[in-house]
Formats: C-alpha cells, sequence, structure tokens
C-alpha cells in the first residue's frame, strides 16, 4: 500500500489524539464490559467445578432415620455406577466456643484421609493447622472466630439421643478449614437452638461412639469429573435420586426385618421380665396379706379373750362390792351395838355406884343405928339390887363379849374384802395393760394394712406402667414404619444453587447493559467518522483527483476504524477478562468459600465483545463514507455548502424567543441542527443515568422486599412448625408458649405446583395456604392488591360473572402475584393445582395479592376439604410477635424451640439475612455499573465536546475577536453539552425506570417478587452523578477552549 | 489629529534562538481619527500582524501600540479581550458569521456585549439589508454576509474598524459595493477604518495609505483627494 497514506493515517491519530481516544474507549468499554461480565458466569463455574472435582464433593447424601449400618454401606459400594461411598456420623449440637454458644453442624472425617483412593469425600481444605488425629481433636470453620488451640464444647443442652452419639464432647481445635459441602456462609437450618446453623464441625470418627452411622456420602461414577453446572450432569444426578431412593426402599426392609427382629426380642424379653415381676410382686402381696389377716385373728382372739376377762372382773367388782356393803352394814349394826352395850355397861356402872351409895347409906345408917327394919328392908332392897346388879353385870359382860366375837368376825371379814379390793385393782391394770396391748397390735395391723394396700397399689400401677410400655412397644412395633432413605443430591447443600443462580444473574444483566454499550459505540463511532470524513473532504476530493481509487480513498478511514475496533476490541477483552470476574468473584467471596477464582476464558465471548466494537466502527465509517465519496472530485474540492441554518419550533413563540440571548438561541439551533450528534449524546447520557439508576435501583428493589414484606403485608414474623397435627389444641404447653411471645394461629402450608390450562405442563412450585380460620387471615397477612392496595377478600368471593358461569362450584382462592404473573392468571381465571401427591384441583382466582417472598394459594379448610377429600392437618402455627427486633425474634425462636412437639421454628431474620447476602453480591454489580455508566458519559460528552469545539473552532475565534471573555466563550460551547445532559438525564431516569424493570425481571427468581421500587434519592444520585460526569467533561474542556487562537478567525475556511 | 493611531518601533517576531523570523521590523506609523486608511502590500508583507495587533487579537515582541491614547502592547489578556470588545469593529475576510444565527441575530451578537451599540435593526438597514433581516448567513450572497459582517462590526459603535481584505472573497462589483459602504460609513461616522489589502486599486480610495514591505514600513502617503470606488477600477 501506498507510505504515504500511512503516513496520513498516523498523522490522523496524531493529530486529534481525543478523538481517536475517545472512540478507542467507548468500544473497550462496550468490548470489556461483553466479555468481562459474560466471562463471569463461566469463570464462577470453572471454579466452582474445579472445587467440586478436586474435593471429590459427594454428589449424594444419604441419610437415614435409623441409621446406615455397615450393610447397606457395602451395599451401595457394590452398586455399578458407584465410585466411592463414605460413611460418617453427623449430628446438629449446641456447643460451647469461646466466642459463645454456638448452633453447630458435626460431621466426621474417615480414618485415614491421606490416601487419594480412600474413600474420602467432600474433602476440607485447611487454610491452618493439621487434620485431626485423635478423638479430642477438631477441625473449625473458617468462617468462625475459632482459632487453633481453641477448645470447643458439646453442651449439656442437647437432646440424650445427641449425646449419647459422641464418645467425647471437648474438643482442641487444631486446624481451621473450609469445605466444598458448605460453600454459602449459610450453613443450613436445624431444628436445635435458634433453627439457624452458625459453623461447621469436623471430629474424626473416634470421636464418636454408635453402632451405625447417619450417613453416607456418594461419589458417582458415571458423573465423575463432569461440570455440575452442565445438563448432562443435571440429568444423571435427577435419573440417580430416584434410583437411590428405590435402592434405599430395598435396604430398608433389611433394616426392617433387623430392626423388628431385634423389637420383637426385645418384646419378649420385656413381657417375660413382665410376668416374672407380676408373679413376683402378686406372691410377696399374698404373704403379706396372709400374715395381715394371722395378725387380725390373732387380735380377734385377743380382744375376745380381753372382755371375758373384763366382765370377769366386773363380776369380780359387784361381789366384792356386796361384801364390802355387807361388811360396812355389819359394822355399823355392830358399832349401834357396841353402843347399846357401852349404854348398859354405863347403865350397869350406875347402878353399882348406886348401890354402893346406898350400901354406904345403910352402913351410915347402921352405924348411925337407924331403924334396923329400915335397915333390913334397906338391907333387903340393897341384896335384891345387888342381886339384880350381878344379873346386868352378867348380862352384859355375855353381850360386850359377844360383840367381841361379832368385832373380831367382822375385822376378818372386813380383811377379806379388802383383799378382794386389792385383788380387783390388780386385775384392773392387767385387764388395762392388755387392752393396750391390744390396741397397738390392731394399730400395728392397720399400718400394716395400709402398707400392704400402698405396697399392693405401687405394684398394681408400676406393672400397669410396664404393661402400658409393653402395649407401646407392640404397638410401636405393629406401627413400625419402614425406614426411610433421605437422598439429598448437592442442590441441598446449603447456597450451591444459589451460586448457580448467582452466576447466572450477572450474565442476564451484562447481556442488556453491554447490547447497549454497543449501540452508543457504534453511534459515538459514527459521529466521528462524519465528521472526520467531513473535515477531509478537501482531501478526499484532492486524492480523488489525483487519480487514488475510491477503494484506496476510503482505505484510510476503514483503517482508522479497523485500528480502532481491533485495537478496542483487542485491549477491551484484555481488560474485560482481567477486571470484571475478578471484581466480582471478589464480590461473592463475601458469600461462598472456595479456592482462588479460575479465570474461564470462553472462545465466544471474547469473539463477540471483540467483534462487537469492530462491526460497530467499520459499520459507521461505511456509513459515514458512503455520501462523501459517491460525489465527483470537483465538488469536493468546493468547501461543502454550510448546513443551513434552521429555526426550529420554538421560534414560533416569540415571546420567549425574542427574550433570549443569541447564545442560548445558538445552543437551541445547535441541538437540532445535528441529529446524529443529538441522539448520540442524548443515548450516551441517558445510558449512563439509566444505568446508574438500575444498579441502584437493583439494591432499593431487593433490599425494599423484606420491608414490603415483613414490614407491612406479614405481621406473622415467625413459623412454627409442629410435629405433629391433632396435638396442637391440646398441647397446652404450645399454646402457653406461643401464647407468651404474642399472638398466633395455625395454618396448613403444603408444597404444591400449579398450572393454567394446557400451556405450562411443568406447574409452577407455590405453597398451598389454608388458615384453621379463615377470617383471622386478615389479622396476620395482608391481602390487598399491589397497585391501588385495594383489600382482597378471604375468605374468598367468587366474581358474580363467574359464579353464574358453569365453573360455579368451584372453589375461590386468592393467589400471590409472582404466581399469578408466572401463570398469566387474573382474578376469574380458572387455575389447576396439585398438592405433591393429589391428583390436579380446579379452583377459580378470585383476587391476586401483593407479595414477594415465595408464592402461595390461600383458600379456605372447607374448600381444601372439598378438593382433597382430608381434613387439613394445621400443624405450623404463625406468629406475631409482641417484639419484632431480629434479637427478639431471635430469643423469641430458641424458646420455642425447645418446646416438646415443636419440629423447628423460622423467623423472617434468616429470610432478611439471605436477601441482605443477595443485595451485598450485587453491590460489586452496582459498582462496576456506576463504573461503566460514568466512563460511558464521560466518553460521550467529551467526544461531543471535542467535535463541537474543532468544529466550532472558527467560530469560536471569531467570538474572541468580537471580544467575548474566556467563560463567555466556554459558556457557549458547554451550555449545548449541558443541555444534552439534562435532556440525557431526563430521558435517562424514564429509561431507567424501565431498565431497571427489564433487569429486575431478568435476574429475578421464580421464589421472589423482587420489588420495582427505586428510592428518590437513588434518582438524585443517578442525576447528580450524570451532571457531575457533564460538568468535569466541561472543566476538562477549558482549556482547550482556551487555546483556541483568534488569529484563526482571520484564515480562510480549509 | 495625527496620532490617534501610533505604531512606535514595532518587533514581531516569531520563533526563538537563532531561527528567527520578523514578521514586524520596527514598524512606526500613525493614523489620525476618522481617517480611512489603506494598509497595502505583498502577501507575507506583516499588513495582517498589523491588523491583529491592533485588533488586540495578537501581541507585538516589542515596541508601542497607541490607540487613543491607550497602550495595547501593555495590556494583558483580558484588557485586550475588552479592548475588542468595546473599541474594535472587525470585518473579515470571510465574513465569520455564525451559520446558526439569523443576520439580525449576527449584529445582535455584537451589540448585546458592548457599552453603547447602535441599533441592530438600524445598522442593517443602513447596509441596506433590511430585507434579508431573518435570514440565515447561508441563506445569502457573498456581499450580502460581508454587508452582516460590516453591519455586526458597525453596530458595535466602535472607535475603530478593522476590516481584513473584505472584498478578497468577492467579485469586483460586490467589493466596490462593499469598499463604497466602508468609505461611506467612515464619512458619515467619523469612525476610523482601517483596511488591509494585496490590491493597490484601493489605495486610491484612502485619506492615508500605507505600504508594507517585509515587515516594514516602506511608505506613508496621504492622498488628498481620495477617489471614490466608481471611480476606481482593478
Amino acid at each position: 500500500m501506498h507510505k504515504t497514506l500511512f503516513k496520513n493515517i498516523r498523522r490522523e491519530i496524531t493529530s486529534a489524539p481525543g478523538r481517536f481516544i475517545a472512540v478507542l474507549l467507548i468500544i473497550i468499554l462496550g468490548a470489556s464490559f461483553y466479555t468481562g461480565l459474560r466471562s463471569v458466569a463461566p469463570s464462577m463455574k470453572l471454579t466452582a467445578d474445579d472445587y467440586y472435582v478436586g474435593t471429590q464433593l459427594a454428589d449424594f447424601r444419604i441419610l437415614s432415620d435409623f441409621g446406615v449400618t455397615d450393610a447397606d454401606i457395602a451395599a451401595l459400594r457394590e452398586r455399578p455406577e458407584v465410585a466411592q461411598v463414605m460413611p460418617l456420623y453427623t449430628a446438629d449440637v449446641l456447643a460451647k466456643s469461646k466466642d459463645g454458644i454456638f448452633v453447630y453442624v458435626v460431621r466426621s472425617i474417615p480414618a485415614t484421609v491421606s490416601d487419594e483412593t480412600s474413600d474420602y469425600l467432600s474433602r476440607l481444605t485447611l487454610t491452618e493447622g493439621r487434620m485431626p488425629e485423635n478423638a479430642w481433636e477438631c477441625l473449625a470453620d473458617s468462617a468462625s472466630e475459632s482459632e487453633i488451640g481453641d477448645r470447643i464444647t458439646i453442651t449439656d443442652e442437647n437432646e440424650a439421643d445427641t449425646l449419647d452419639l459422641f464418645g467425647e464432647t471437648t474438643f482442641t481445635v487444631v486446624g481451621i478449614a473450609y469445605a466444598p459441602s458448605f460453600i454459602s456462609i449459610e450453613r443450613g437450618n436445624t431444628t436445635i437452638g435458634n433453627g439457624k446453623i452458625d459453623y461447621f464441625l469436623y471430629l474424626p470418627e473416634a470421636s464418636f461412639d454408635s453402632e451405625y452411622y447417619i450417613e453416607a456420602d456418594i461419589l458417582l461414577k458415571t458423573a465423575r469429573d463432569m461440570s455440575a453446572f452442565s445438563d448432562t450432569y443435571k440429568d444423571i444426578i435427577a435419573a440417580e435420586e430416584d434410583v437411590f431412593e428405590a435402592f434405599g426402599i430395598e435396604r430398608a426392609e433389611f433394616r426392617y426385618a433387623d430392626i423388628r427382629e431385634d423389637a420383637e426380642k426385645e418384646l419378649a424379653e420385656g413381657q417375660k421380665e413382665y410376668d416374672d415381676a407380676k408373679a413376683e410382686a402378686d406372691e410377696k402381696l399374698a404373704d403379706a396379706l396372709k400374715e395381715i389377716e394371722e395378725g387380725q385373728a390373732d387380735l380377734d382372739a385377743g380382744y375376745r379373750e380381753y372382755r371375758e376377762k373384763e366382765k370377769e372382773i366386773a363380776d369380780a367388782g359387784l361381789q366384792v362390792a356386796n361384801g364390802k356393803y355387807a361388811v360396812e352394814f355389819q359394822r355399823e349394826q355392830l358399832t349401834a351395838a357396841v353402843l347399846e352395850t357401852a349404854a348398859a355397861r354405863a347403865q350397869v356402872e350406875a347402878k353399882r355406884a348406886e348401890l354402893a351409895a346406898g350400901h354406904a347409906q345403910l352402913d351410915a345408917l347402921i352405924t348411925a343405928g337407924a331403924d334396923p327394919a329400915l335397915i333390913a328392908a334397906l338391907q333387903a332392897q340393897l341384896a335384891a339390887g345387888d342381886a339384880q346388879l350381878a344379873a346386868a353385870d352378867l348380862q352384859t359382860s355375855a353381850a360386850e363379849a359377844q360383840l367381841r366375837a361379832a368385832d373380831a368376825q367382822l375385822s376378818a371379814g372386813e380383811g377379806q374384802v379388802l383383799g378382794a379390793e386389792q385383788a380387783l385393782a390388780d386385775g384392773k391394770i392387767q385387764l388395762a395393760d392388755g387392752k393396750k396391748k391390744l390396741d397397738d397390735a390392731e394399730k400395728e395391723l392397720v399400718d400394716g394394712r395400709a402398707e400392704y394396700e400402698d405396697a399392693k397399689a405401687e405394684a398394681e400401677k408400676e406393672l400397669e406402667e410396664a404393661r402400658i410400655e409393653l402395649e407401646d412397644g407392640r404397638k410401636e412395633l405393629e406401627e413400625l414404619e419402614k425406614p426411610e432413605w433421605f437422598v439429598f443430591s448437592r442442590d441441598d447443600n446449603p447456597g450451591y444453587s444459589g451460586f448457580e443462580s448467582d452466576a447466572a444473574r450477572i450474565n442476564g444483566l451484562s447481556m442488556t447493559i453491554t447490547s447497549f454499550l454497543f449501540l452508543v459505540a457504534a453511534l459515538v463511532c459514527l459521529t466521528t467518522m462524519t465528521r472526520m470524513v467531513e473535515e477531509q473532504r478537501l482531501q478526499i476530493g484532492t486524492l480523488k483527483a489525483l487519480g487514488y481509487r475510491k477503494g484506496t480513498i476510503m482505505f484510510k478511514f476503514i483503517f482508522y476504524a479497523l485500528l480502532i475496533g481491533v485495537l478496542g476490541g483487542v485491549i477491551g477483552v484484555i481488560l474485560g477478562l482481567v477486571v470484571f470476574p475478578r471484581v466480582i468473584w471478589n464480590a461473592y467471596a463475601m458469600l461462598y468459600t472456595m479456592d482462588d477464582m479460575q479465570l474461564a476464558i470462553a472462545l465466544v465471548p471474547c469473539l463477540i465483545g471483540a467483534l462487537g466494537g469492530l462491526v460497530a466502527t467499520m459499520t459507521a465509517t461505511l456509513v459515514a463514507c458512503g455520501s462523501d465519496l459517491r460525489l465527483a472530485a470537483a465538488e469536493l474540492m468546493r468547501p461543502k455548502a454550510p448546513k443551513a441554518g434552521k429555526r426550529v419550533l420554538l421560534e414560533r413563540v416569540s415571546i420567549i424567543w425574542k427574550h433570549l440571548r443569541f447564545s442560548h438561541k445558538v445552543t437551541i439551533r445547535n441541538l437540532f441542527r445535528n441529529k446524529r450528534r443529538f441522539v448520540t449524546t442524548i443515548f450516551g447520557v441517558a445510558g449512563c443515568c439509566a444505568l446508574l439508576l438500575t444498579g441502584l435501583g437493583i439494591r432499593d428493589s431487593i433490599g425494599s422486599m423484606v420491608e414490603l414484606q415483613y414490614g407491612e403485608l406479614n405481621h406473622a414474623l415467625i413459623d412454627v412448625y409442629l410435629d405433629g397435627a391433632g396435638s396442637r389444641n391440646d398441647d397446652t404447653e404450645i399454646n402457653e408458649v406461643l401464647g407468651a411471645h404474642g399472638q398466633y394461629a395455625y395454618v396448613y402450608i403444603a408444597d404444591a405446583s400449579a398450572s393454567k390450562g394446557r400451556k405450562n405442563n411443568n406447574g409452577m412450585q407455590t405453597y398451598l395456604y389454608v388458615p384453621e380460620n379463615p377470617d383471622m387471615l386478615k389479622d396476620f397477612i395482608d391481602l390487598r392488591e399491589r397497585v391501588g392496595k385495594k383489600e382482597i377478600a378471604f375468605p374468598p368471593v367468587l366474581p358474580a360473572e363467574v359464579r353464574s358461569a358453569a365453573g360455579a362450584d368451584l372453589p375461590g382462592v386468592v393467589i400471590t402475584e409472582k404466581l399469578a404473573k408466572q401463570l398469566d392468571a387474573k382474578p376469574g381465571d380458572e387455575i389447576e393445582f396439585a398438592a405433591i401427591t393429589s391428583r390436579e384441583m380446579k379452583a377459580i382466582v378470585t383476587g391476586v395479592t401483593e407479595n414477594y417472598i415465595y408464592n402461595y394459594i390461600y383458600l379456605t379448610p372447607e374448600s381444601y376439604t372439598s378438593m382433597f377429600g382430608a381434613e387439613p392437618e394445621y400443624t405450623t402455627a404463625i406468629l406475631i410477635p409482641d417484639k419484632a427486633e431480629d434479637a427478639d425474634l431471635l430469643a423469641a425462636l430458641t424458646d420455642i424451640i425447645k418446646t416438646e412437639n415443636v419440629k423447628s421454628a423460622t423467623s423472617t431474620v434468616q429470610i432478611k439475612d439471605l436477601l441482605n447476602d443477595i443485595v451485598r453480591s450485587l453491590n460489586a454489580i452496582v459498582w462496576v455499573i456506576i463504573g461503566v455508566a460514568g466512563g460511558l458519559a464521560m466518553v460521550v460528552l467529551y467526544n461531543l465536546t471535542n467535535i463541537n469545539i474543532i468544529e466550532r473552532e472558527r467560530e469560536l475565534a471569531t467570538l474572541k475577536v468580537l471580544g467575548f471573555y474566556r467563560t463567555e466563550v466556554s459558556a457557549y460551547v458547554n451550555r449545548e453539552s449541558m443541555v444534552l445532559t439534562v435532556i440525557g438525564i431526563i430521558c435517562g431516569l424514564l429509561c431507567g425506570i424501565l431498565l431497571h424493570r427489564y433487569v429486575m425481571d431478568s435476574v429475578e427468581v421464580s421464589e421472589f417478587m423482587f420489588g420495582r421500587l427505586i428510592k428518590p434519592v437513588s434518582f438524585l444520585y443517578a442525576t447528580l452523578f450524570t451532571l457531575f460526569c457533564g460538568i468535569a467533561i466541561n472543566i476538562s474542556m477549558h482549556p482547550k477552549i482556551l487555546k483556541i487562537d483568534p488569529v484563526g478567525a482571520l484564515k480562510s475556511a480549509e | 489629529m495625527s496620532g490617534y493611531i501610533k505604531f512606535t518601533d514595532v518587533f514581531k517576531t516569531y520563533g526563538d534562538g537563532d531561527i528567527q523570523t520578523h514578521a514586524l521590523k520596527q514598524a512606526s506609523f500613525e493614523v489620525a481619527q476618522g481617517e480611512f486608511c489603506v494598509i497595502v502590500g505583498p502577501s507575507g508583507a506583516g499588513k495582517t500582524t498589523i491588523l491583529n495587533i491592533l485588533g488586540g487579537i495578537d501581541k507585538c515582541t516589542s515596541g508601542s501600540i497607541l490607540v487613543d491614547g491607550k497602550d495595547l502592547s501593555k495590556m494583558n489578556e483580558m484588557q485586550l479581550t475588552t479592548y475588542r470588545r468595546h473599541d474594535v469593529g472587525f470585518v473579515f475576510q470571510f465574513y465569520n458569521l455564525i451559520g446558526n444565527l439569523t443576520a439580525i441575530e449576527n449584529v445582535e451578537l455584537a451589540s448585546e456585549i458592548c457599552k453603547d451599540p447602535l441599533d441592530p435593526t438600524a445598522t442593517l438597514n443602513a447596509v441596506e439589508l433590511s430585507h434579508r433581516m431573518t435570514n440565515f448567513p447561508a441563506q445569502l450572497s457573498g456581499g450580502e454576509q460581508q454587508r452582516v459582517s460590516i453591519a455586526r462590526a458597525l453596530a458595535k459603535n466602535p472607535k475603530l474598524l478593522l476590516c481584513d481584505e473584505p472584498t478578497g472573497a468577492l467579485d469586483e462589483n460586490t467589493g466596490r459595493q462593499i469598499l463604497d459602504l466602508l468609505q461611506r460609513t467612515c464619512k458619515n461616522s467619523g469612525m476610523t477604518v482601517i483596511l488591509i489589502t494585496h490590491n493597490t486599486a484601493i489605495t486610491e480610495m484612502a485619506e492615508r495609505v500605507i505600504h508594507v514591505k517585509s515587515g516594514q514600513i516602506a511608505e506613508t502617503k496621504m492622498n488628498e483627494h481620495p477617489k471614490s470606488v466608481d471611480q476606481i477600477s482593478w
């Protein structure tokens, strides 16, 4: 080719480097953005695949509710498609580390880990320390705060069954690791603690003490080294999942038989034990009873004897009393007789004294010699008296003797009576003693009887309990379900599927934005090349006149474009590959832990990225050259007739127009004079602004979901899953616990798939939601239309026109907005849905309710019963907590999960965490978008301003000659770009709203309806940033305007 | 009134060190107020340099330029701009109209920024373009464009009207009209008009003729009886 032409091209670049760079930059921007973002997903996948293959991530994890036996493991190993099987122990435990008590998922590491071929799957990567070698050593989660040397202790709060599993309970951290089973910072959910696993903990097998394993991890031969994201892998896994589940049922037979046998043996033993115990107890009780009865007989005999003796004594008492009475009577008589005798004695004595006196008197008379007759008479008289006295004396003495005899006799009688009395008293004491003894014996007997009754009751109770236990055991055996295998694929690993959707999300985003960037690139190119061709009109004409052929002349421009296209493409692709995957990977590194990123250089995105720029520049050049090159040389030699100034619409409004300054008029006319430039700039600026708004809006929208869902729509922030239905109303404990934390209600939630008409057979994943008390649902969840916020009736009310139509007997349901969108269903439409095991049921949509998180079909218990023929089981409690702070929710969860019959409980905190992670991962993309948007705006505005200045150099020089000050001259140019910037911003904000919607649609995942909200502050930021770009360009161009020499005004045009 | 404009020992040197080009070498001349002065000389003689310096869009290397008592050589960029704004009217060889403004707007462009402007409409009337007032430059002929350009310069009511080969891009007849307009303006308004040209024929209509040759003032000649435009031919 002609040397001079190359020189010409070189000069073209060096003389106006700004233009060259501007176009180059926009091509680089487009190419790098496209290639870069397109490479993110492949790179993420490549990295993940390498990591999965390198660590031999298990394809399946099999857990059984009755454990996995050695026989199961052996059977699995024998299967042809299975490459390796790793049996392991696992449990979710509460354990204490130096930072507090956390919920850990504990897994065992096989005994041999060093051997490459050993059955060691989902291998850990040590970041520090070594593998545990002893039963008391462990590996800690790299996401935890644990350090080597820390001690982690499994607390006593854990259930006994769990604690039984461990041989050791305190472990020393000897290494820190990350694991392919836990790529996400989410460690999964559990049924202990607050329902969320905090960290993993790996222990050697030796730390466990259990007869059988809990889990078997499987690596497939058939899927070995295969990309986990490939359809082939997914197909294999989907097929194998069924196979293993079927195999599980087969294996379950064996396990079932074993368990049954064991249980039967145990039951038989139990029965025997029971029987023995019962016999023994019966015998012992009978003995005791016999003893008691004998005692009773003895006692009765005793009492009889006692009563006889008592009678005897009573009789004797009576006799004694009679005797005593008689003796006393005799004594009285005797005493009277004694007194009588004493009186007689006294008479005798008196008489004696009288006689003695008579004798004395006689003697005296005798002496005195008184009449002897008289004396004789007296003597006779005295003799008679003496005789009489002697007789009386005798008589009295006889009586006295008689009395003395009687007294003696009586005294003997009295003595006898006294003796009898004494004897009686003794007898009475004896009797009392006997009575006391008898009473004691009786009391003893009563006690003994009570004791016996107690013992009997107790024995009976114990026996009854044993019997019930046996009965239960028997019933349990009767009801013994076959052990079930739970087959988990990698998708069930926490965060595993999120990784893929995160990667896909970026792909969706990159397409939209890149196409746009290339479009702007093409436009920028077009304006630039057009300007260039215009500038060189004379030269083209001259070359033509000199005899150069069209192709040769064009070659210069084509080469220029080619150079930019190739250079920009190559630089862009390289830059894109180097920058974007790394930046985004680093952002995701907050969420996922894996080996270092591996850059996947996929040919197609690179080619498209590179060629996209080339196509844009080439097309633009051909379009720009096309018209001018057709002209004759002579015509080209003449300066192009200046483009006529054109009136714009505004001029018709002369009131406004007249008051405008000339410089404003120029600006307005200029804006409309060059439509390409106008469009390019508007596109660029609007694109910048729209991208910014989209980027900021993505965060707003996802962030706002939680706020809308749990701040406005759902008042129930805690879901509690119960172990079984039926218990709920009787289970006062649950009701009390729930009541203590807030207002609650019971609902039935079941997996279901919904479809509409024949067109989507796959069915959309959703949940059936049946409130026990339909009228109360509105207390817990607001059912309302998003637009207009109109409340939706529940229980559903069929629209009148549907009621009258054929499907009048179909039940009405309210469905959530995302589901409605997926099904393309609106109120009045008929949809079908099926619970997991049922056939399809038809219902009429009566309302579409605003909802962001998960999809629901709300229906009444009556509808459910009529459709599925069974009462719904209200196994879920929804709770409006009294206190709704995150910490309060978690505290409430911890409290609720502890309750018996509560299977698990979740709160909105978990969902919030999940969404916050998504938002965080998008932050990096937002930054990338902001960077690209800024670059876009800068390049486009620079290009425009640059062309404007070059093109108007003469005009500006003239203005300078006319005496315009610098600022006035700058303003003359800048006003145009500022007006375009403002118009661009307005368009951009409008486009941004649309782009945001589109992007949200493409990044949305099926279980969420992302909000469509963009916060006002985001509008402000987008506007300010775009303005900033405009102003920055204006400022940077100021020196260039200053440099224009007014002398240039005198030169001829070209 | 001699000395209204006074060039004294003005040097204009391009380049530095060994290779120096003198565009003006010790140029000295005077022009009186209200004079119609023509600076004539061959291409590259330095007449444009004189005009540039006089118009305040270029600076001399040494010497002094007095215009109405003000020394341009001592002015800074800002002061020169102000000088241009208020004291100088420029008529360009290629008219330099703003393509996107109508004739009247182009005039307003200048009148809007200076202290004591003439009425733009009146000015355009004066150059006999009242009927083309709202036309865009592209819709005007060369002569008409040059008349707009003159009107734009006049509207500023400047002390000095500088014309750079105003007929250079025009045919003879149109050129005559333009020169006639300039001569009349000079006479009627008393404005000092300085016109540069390489066309010696035009010198005959000037009151003062300054010949420039190789950057030096070769000769300054006063015409006692300047001819009117229709009396001269080229």
